[in-house]
């Protein structure tokens, strides 16, 4: 009885091979085939728009020192009194820069005007001692690798028609893209 | 019988394996050209990754292509194989024609995806070989592919009448190899999506065409 199990499992353990076997022989041949793969790759950066955002404001008040008869003049390059405005936009990206370089001012309680001459200087960064005026920089302006600009505004301001008071002026600076 | 458990085990592994059998027969096709055993080597040329490079968010369609202008680098690969035989090649772009912000796993997240359109082109009317420095050439002369999938000899048979049949494989016989080149490249959309780098997988799957009746 013992011999005949065996011979049975015997048996069966061959047919499980033959079988195995079988299924293996009948698989696809080897195809032949090659799989590769490459990665498409973008880095997105920034906004392609241009924000231009005020640091601080033109201190005419404060510029009082600077009075010479009845100019004052507000030098962009080294007054601590020049606007700052601060641009943003495509890292590296070619600009052009255009602005209003002369203004009247009016009173906002009636009569007398200021006479606003601006003076521009910019610098790819925070620093306005290395600053240029717009007007003298020949090659191209472009924002740094952060893609940021800065723009100092100064200028004169011609107070022989102007009465005390409160005045509200603007700076009208446009940038586009090269 | 004294040992039931050993019948009923046997009887399951058989009948699982005559399952798996059935499996398999169901799939019975003649198929003519299996070519086996005559590798077909693919190597990713440089540059090995499709580079869109820097880009601006909403600054819109970007194209990398063979033959134009182009923003960006084509990524050449190399398919070296029996000369006279086809190879399909079957071109899988990233899941849903997207690639991703890093971390981002959804394709439909419109502010973390940016849609591609990965295509290719062949080569295969060079002189044989590798064409090594002339890869700007082989490149110009690309086949455009209509299409995720392209079958194409190897090397395309020059000019004129078809020529003798090949040698047929004997032992001993070593068939003929040649140089075939795929481009890989495609059209990118930047829409207005968040700041960071963007990647997908593509994968390229070349075989030897079997030309089969079910």
């Amino acid at each position: 009885m013992k011999q005949s199990l065996y011979k049975y499992i015997f048996f069966q353990a061959a047919l499980i091979l033959i079988m195995a076997g079988f299924p293996l022989a009948a698989l696809p041949q080897d195809q032949s085939g090659n799989n590769v793969s490459i990665t498409a790759s973008a880095t997105v950066v920034a906004s392609a728009d241009i924000e231009l955002e005020t640091i601080s404001h033109m201190g005419i008040l404060e510029a009082q020192r600077l009075q010479e008869g009845d100019e004052i003049y507000i030098n962009p390059v080294f007054d601590a009194e020049a606007g700052i405005l601060r641009a943003s936009g495509r890292p590296n990206a070619e600009i052009r820069v255009s602005y209003l370089t002369e203004m009247e001012v009016t009173r906002r309680e009636g009569p007398g005007t200021l006479f606003f001459r601006y003076e521009v200087s910019g610098f790819p960064g925070d620093s306005q001692r290395e600053s240029e005026l717009i007007e003298e920089i020949e090659r191209e302006l472009r924002f740094n690798q952060e893609g940021v600009y800065y723009f100092w505004v100064g200028g004169r301001v011609d107070l022989s028609d102007a009465l005390p008071g409160n005045y509200d002026g603007e700076f009208t600076i446009e940038i586009e893209y090269i | 019988m004294k040992h039931p458990n050993h019948h009923i085990l046997f009887a399951a592994f058989i009948a699982a394996l005559l399952f798996a059998q059935s499996n398999l027969s169901a799939q019975q096709r003649i198929n003519f050209g299996v070519h086996a055993g005559e590798g077909i080597v693919v190597d990713i040329l440089q540059p090995d990754v499709l580079d869109f490079g820097d880009r601006f968010s909403g600054e819109g369609p970007v194209s990398i292509t063979p033959w134009d202008e182009s923003e960006g680098d084509v990524v050449p690969l190399s398919i070296t194989g029996v000369e006279y035989l086809d190879v399909t090649v079957t071109l899988t772009p990233p899941p849903g024609n997207k690639i991703l912000l890093q971390g981002n796993t959804d394709p439909n997240d419109d502010q973390r995806s940016m849609p591609v359109n990965i295509k290719m082109a062949y080569y295969n009317t060079g002189p044989g070989g590798e064409v090594g420095e002339d890869l700007i050439t082989a490149k110009a002369a690309a086949q455009e592919v209509t299409g995720d999938m392209v079958t194409f000899q190897i090397r395309r048979r020059p000019g004129g009448p078809p020529g003798p049949p090949p040698t047929p494989p004997h032992s001993g016989y070593v068939p003929p190899k040649s140089v075939a080149y795929l481009f890989i490249y495609g059209d990118l959309t930047v829409g207005n999506v968040n700041a960071g780098p963007y990647s997908g997988d593509i994968n390229i799957h070349v075989e030897y065409s079997t030309y089969a009746f079910d």
